[in-house]
């Protein structure tokens, strides 16, 4: 599993085309299913205060399966890039080998 | 692949190229229709030389503002080291020409420009200039078009006109494949060639996109056919493309990895389709209809985001963020109208100092498209300067509307400067379209707002228009008054731009009335305009001295701005008024009796194709008054020729000249009914305007005809002379104006002694018709020792040669070589070569020195 963000722009009535609280529970797990038909687990978004554009957190076999799920989903997609979680570690007093900024993969970190 | 069908145009390349590596340069130039193979036609030949010469190879971009030498951008690191930071910067054309030229003629090579349909201005000037040197530049350019996209007002077609008629230029148009190049693509496979053949015209690209596919039924046009490629791509694969065809047809590897982020890799899947192919660092589509379709095929919303993400990648790198135009182009496709106001202004500028004025004027276009949601001072700037640009190309309807927007938004933010300098500018316009009464209130009203503040440039620019409006008014004194204080402003506030339109103005203005003080002035409006480097007013001024010096009769004169003017704008490719300037001096040669030189320069003119008929006038009037003294009946057509143009303004300038040429015509002719019809309505016109030269020629010609005309004492003095008997007089008043034509023509009016004198100044000049007329004369008076009348051999060169292989012949005779032939007459090898053989076909010879041998013993060039 690789860790993906993705960029995505709605219409411009800032329609964000997700399933909200009115929606029936059919709908949610048709969106759901979706997902999970390409193996794609949706962890987390954040959308910008015009509700024109969100930030989409996702784990995912591959960027294409996200494009398929989106796509079935009626989704659009801007772009897919591959993340992983950033992890400081500053030790004291500050060693010169271990300071600074150090990267982690994801799979790692589990 | 085997290239089809394609055999003869490579062989032809090939003859061309082997010119080229024995020293002298030639322009090719590959045109059809998208899709007919001129990429690979160059590649095949390109692919053939690449290891033992340079090749140099720059594409034109089809983006709505191509960004100034954008083909330059691709091949300039490889010319010359100093080349990609010039073109970076704000640097002269003249600059990047030169640097261009110097690096082109250090070794053989093929230089390659592609689709020049979709050049830049400053491209077309850069292929202008090197087509113009090319026989001195070792290179085979080559340039590919599509000629079906070429309208008649296309820039490129300017360009095509100019070049073409070079005897270094070929074109090579390729044609479709035949039914049986067809037979052999399709090999095997079940498909119908016939049908095939018909359905795609024989476009070998449109063919192997079908036959990329399995076939079930032939598409109906390319597009279809194109896009059944994609249909087995990936989700994936297809988001590449479309990232890619917003990217444009060449694609930075980089870009294309930001745009499309974790799925960049499917970059791959794309080329294995065939679609997308390396081109050196870079990628592109296999051509630009692959190109075009798949654009065609993005949403507007995903169009939207991909040049957003495009423009945020760009605007991020420090080398692509340097291309506005680029940057321009994006951020008006991603609806970004914030980034449009920031670099389309910035482009715009930048296409202008290159020259591009097009190109800058539809930056400014875009950027106003806009600009309503800027400060007031801002959009009005903006509105400034395209308006200036408007008018460089030409485009006065814009011009105004837009300086009247300016003038409104001015005045919004109470700024009367601003609004009186566009009032002034915008006088300038209206005069342009020909408004003259708008014009008229338009520059009142400009002085009105400018003369209640403190006086600066924009009040001196003003006054000038006045003195312009009230020259064309024939309010002499009163232009020359404001003129003078327009060069007085201009000065004290140091605009040398204004102060050489005052200057002009002033001149201009007192040149038909006081030639010498008019060209005082003028010959300071060129200074300040030299230094100033305001090339088109230079120009212009030469062009008003030198035609107005010969309406005067003052030839020597004429000639001296002439040839000054012809030098500077050759220099300078400042053809418009090169080509009138050139057609002035065969006017001028005409009366220097000059007649060889007439020829010379008359032909040239009236052979090109790209020449305006108002510029052709002169030249044709010169010739065919020539072509009538030397009794040839091509006169009278050439003279009707004239008419025709002239009589489309019908204005006075433009006609009178011409009737005054076809009475001398008629005159000669013997046909006085003739002569007299064409004079009389001539003689009142000129009578009533005063014109001292075309009224005392109108008597002359109506006293000829034994009319008795009234003569007035500001008529011209050589006329009236001869017209009252003084035929002596009125030779040295010829004589004096360096006239010999004339001087003759008077002479032959005098005693048997002046007659004789006239028959040989006649026969010298060659103009037989009065000649042969005052032989008979002089043989019924029983004058004595009569010059013989040459026989006709010695006069019409026998073998239909041209004036120029006459002159090489005779250097023949001398017994130089070919190479000293070339030296003497400046000209390369090649052309001598070529009028040499021209020479022994028409001698119906087999060697020069026969050629030599038969020229010796043959009168007319004994007589040279």
């Amino acid at each position: 599993m690789q860790r993906y963000l993705v960029e995505r722009t709605f219409n411009l009535e800032g329609d964000p085309g997700v399933p909200g609280p009115d929606d029936s529970l059919q709908k949610h797990l048709d969106f759901a299913e979706n997902n999970s038909l390409n193996g794609v687990t949706w962890v987390q978004s954040y959308i910008s205060l015009d509700n024109r554009k969100s930030f989409c957190i996702y784990d995912a076999p591959s960027p294409e399966a996200i494009r398929s799920a989106s796509s079935r989903n009626g989704l659009p997609v801007d772009r897919i890039t591959e993340v992983s979680v950033l992890t400081t570690i500053v030790q004291f007093p500050l060693d010169k080998d271990f300071a600074g900024v150090l990267r982690t993969g994801h799979k790692n970190s589990e | 692949m085997k290239l089809l069908e394609r055999e003869p145009y490579i062989a032809e390349l090939e003859t061309t190229l082997a010119q080229v590596v024995a020293g002298e340069g030639r322009i090719v130039f590959v045109s059809g229709e998208a899709g007919i193979g001129k990429t690979s036609l160059i590649e095949a030949f390109t692919g053939r030389h690449s290891a033992s010469l340079p090749v140099h190879w720059g594409a034109c971009d089809s983006l709505f503002t191509p960004r100034p030498f954008g083909p330059l951008h691709d091949m300039a690191a490889q010319l010359h080291k100093d080349l990609p930071e010039l073109l970076a910067s704000d640097s002269q054309n003249t600059e990047i020409f030169t640097i261009v030229l110097g690096a082109l003629q250090q070794q053989t090579a093929i230089v390659v420009f592609e689709d020049v349909h979709w050049a830049d201005e400053a491209t077309l000037d850069l292929l202008r200039f090197l087509g113009r040197r090319i026989m001195r530049i070792p290179i085979l350019l080559l340039l590919t078009y599509r000629d079906d996209e070429l309208s008649p007002q296309h820039p490129l077609r300017r360009v095509l006109g100019d070049l073409v008629t070079s005897p270094s230029a070929q074109r090579i148009l390729l044609k479709p494949l035949s039914e049986d190049g067809v037979r052999a693509l399709v090999n095997d496979r079940p498909i119908n060639v016939f049908d095939l053949h018909a359905k795609t015209g024989g476009n070998p690209f449109f063919i192997t996109e079908i036959l990329a596919n399995p076939i079930s039924k032939i598409p109906l046009n390319v597009r279809d056919a194109i896009l059944a490629r994609t249909a087995r791509l990936s989700p994936s694969a297809e988001a590449v493309l479309q990232a890619a065809a917003v990217i444009g047809m060449r694609i930075e590897s980089w870009l294309l990895a930001e745009v499309t982020g974790a799925e960049a890799h499917f970059l791959e899947e794309c080329m294995a389709a065939g679609i997308l192919q390396s081109q050196g660092d870079a990628l592109s589509f296999r051509h630009e209809l692959t190109h075009q379709a798949f654009l065609d095929t993005l949403s507007p919303q995903r169009l939207l985001v991909l040049h957003r993400l495009v423009l945020d990648s760009l605007r991020s790198d420090p080398v692509t963020r340097q291309d506005m135009s680029r940057l321009a182009h994006h951020a008006e496709a991603a609806g970004d109208r914030a980034s449009v106001l920031e670099f389309a202004p910035i482009a715009a500028q930048q296409a202008s100092a290159a020259s591009a004025h097009r190109a800058a004027a539809s930056l400014y276009a875009l950027a106003l498209k806009y600009a309503e949601t800027l400060p007031l001072s801002d959009h009005a700037n903006l509105l400034e300067a395209y308006a200036w640009e408007s008018n460089l190309i030409d485009r006065q309807d814009e011009t105004i509307a837009s300086r009247r927007k300016a003038i409104e938004l001015w005045c919004a933010v109470a700024n009367p400067i601003k609004e009186g300098e566009n009032l002034a500018y915008l006088t300038m316009a209206l005069l342009t379209h020909g408004e003259g009464n708008e014009a008229q209130k338009c520059c009142r009203a400009a002085i009105q707002i400018l003369e209640k503040h403190p006086p600066g440039k924009e009040l001196a620019l003003a006054y000038r228009n006045q003195a312009l409006l009230e020259s064309i008014n024939r309010n002499l004194s009163e232009a020359a008054f404001l003129a003078e204080k327009a060069v007085a402003l201009a000065e004290q506030f140091g605009d040398a731009r204004i102060l050489a339109m005052a200057y002009d103005t002033l001149g201009s203005n007192w040149l038909s009335t006081d030639f010498d003080r008019g060209s005082e002035y003028l010959k300071r409006c060129l200074d300040i305009a030299q230094k100033a480097g305001l090339e088109a007013r230079v120009a212009t001024v030469y062009a008003n001295l030198g035609s107005v010096a010969c309406d005067l009769y003052r030839f020597e004169t004429a000639e001296f701005y002439l040839s000054e003017g012809i030098t500077y704008c050759a220099e300078r490719d400042l053809d418009l008024v090169r080509f009138y300037l050139l057609s002035c001096q065969a006017m001028t040669y005409m009366y220097l009796g000059r007649w060889r030189e007439v020829v010379e320069a008359a032909n040239e003119i009236i052979a090109h194709p790209a020449i305006s008929v108002h510029n052709r006038l002169p030249a044709l009037v010169a010739l065919g008054r020539l072509r009538a003294r030397q009794g040839e009946t091509e006169a009278f057509d050439l003279l009707m020729r004239a008419l025709e143009i002239a009589s489309v303004s019908d204005h006075f300038e433009n006609i009178a000249p011409v009737r005054a040429a076809l009475a001398e015509e008629a005159w000669l002719e013997g046909n006085c009914e003739r002569a007299l019809s064409e004079v009389r309505v001539l003689y009142n016109l000129a009578v009533s305007k005063k014109h001292p030269w075309l009224a005392g020629e109108a008597a002359f010609w109506l006293w000829k005809c034994g009319g008795q005309p009234e003569q007035f004492d500001w008529m011209a003095k050589p006329f009236t002379l001869q017209i009252a008997g003084q035929w002596q007089a009125a030779a040295d008043e010829w004589e004096r104006l360096s006239c010999p034509y004339e001087q003759a023509r008077a002479l032959a009016d005098g005693d048997a002694q002046a007659q004789l004198l006239a028959l040989k100044m006649f026969e010298r000049l060659g103009a037989h018709l009065p000649a042969d007329a005052l032989r008979e004369g002089l043989q019924n008076t029983r004058t004595k020792k009569i010059p013989r009348k040459p026989r006709s051999s010695t006069r019409e060169n026998p073998f239909g040669l041209t004036e120029r292989q006459v002159e090489i012949l005779s250097l023949l005779v001398k017994g130089l070589s070919n190479t000293k032939i070339s030296n003497h007459l400046h000209i390369s090898p090649k052309t001598t070569d070529h009028h040499v053989s021209a020479i022994l076909e028409k001698m119906n010879l087999h060697s020069r020195e026969e050629a030599a041998a038969l020229a010796r013993t043959h009168p007319f060039f004994s007589e040279k």
